[in-house]
């Protein structure tokens, strides 16, 4: 009776003790994923290339100062022939993909802009 | 029999202490792992050179050339280009390069070249500030850039009062190498 009730015992706690390796390896596993996950993600971070909306302006306001600046310079000139070359040089730039934000677009709300002053 | 259940409860407490034990250690364990993965996430930095440079270059394309009109003090009044602004560019833009309390070299730089629509290849005035020794690592390529400094070239068209239009390149360049790579 006495055999019989220990060698459960033992086959129990044999049971129970593996179980628990098991458990412990793959908590031991998981912990070492999360935290190569973590210092992989943590990585010197770029402050643009985490969140696109941010950045990337699909509004007109507060995006690309520079081909704004290139589109009023194109409003103020006197000459046609240069007011040509200009808009066919910033159309190829933005076909090159050169702005950030749509050129035709800006270019319009430039024009009504300036027009109404 | 009492001394049997005695024994088997002797039994179940020992296993109970190596139970609490364990998931003592399980708690450790957990614990320094997240406090491992929040320091790893967390303790690294930032990089803002790029939108650092962005701003700088912004900010001399507004102090050369803002509203469609060129800042008086660039221009001289029969068109030509006037050197003392050049000379004094980072006063009158506003710019402070220097260090406080260090002997340092300034962290930036900046190029600015004008080239007018007849001779886009040659420029007709340009203007540099800040270190000068940063300008080639721009041209550097390598797979770690996050080691190098941070360069931006941006480019925009000004048209004078004479209906005379230039070509404006900025290059702006953040150094900070040291604070930015670990």
């Amino acid at each position: 009776m006495k055999i019989q009730i220990k060698m459960k015992n033992k086959k129990g706690q044999v049971g129970e003790t593996l179980t628990w390796i098991v458990a412990t390896i793959l908590i031991v596993i998981m912990m070492i994923f999360f935290i190569f996950g973590a210092s992989m993600l943590g990585g010197t971070k770029k402050i643009g290339s985490f969140r696109p909306s941010l950045t990337s302006a699909s509004s007109f306001e507060g995006s690309d100062p520079f081909l704004k600046k290139s589109i009023i310079s194109y409003l103020f000139l006197k000459s046609e022939p240069k007011r040509v070359i200009l808009d066919k040089t910033l159309a190829r730039n933005a076909e090159a993909g050169n702005f950030s934000i749509d050129y035709n677009q800006t270019k319009t709300e430039l024009l009504m802009r300036y027009s109404k002053r | 029999m009492i001394k049997k259940i005695n024994t088997i409860k002797g039994i179940n407490k020992k296993g109970d202490k190596l139970i609490s034990v364990y998931w003592f250690a399980i708690l450790v364990i957990v614990a320094v792992g997240i406090v491992l993965m929040v320091n790893t996430f967390y303790g690294e930095n930032y990089d803002v050179r790029s939108q650092e440079a962005e701003i700088l270059a912004q900010k001399v394309a507004d102090c050369i050339y803002f509203g469609g009109e060129f800042n008086p003090l660039i221009i001289n009044p029969q068109g030509g280009f006037r050197e003392d602004f050049k000379d004094n560019f980072l006063k009158m833009c506003n710019f402070n390069f220097t260090i406080e309390g260090s002997l340092e070299r300034p962290p930036y730089y900046l190029e600015v070249g004008f080239f007018s629509d007849g001779d886009l290849k040659k420029s007709s005035f340009n203007i540099l500030a800040g270190n000068k020794n940063w300008k080639s690592d721009c041209s550097v390529g390598v797979s770690q850039r996050a080691n190098l400094v941070t360069c931006n070239e941006k480019e925009f068209f000004a048209v004078t009062k004479s209906d005379s239009v230039y070509l404006i390149k900025i290059l702006s360049i953040v150094g900070k190498v040291d604070e930015n790579t670990n």
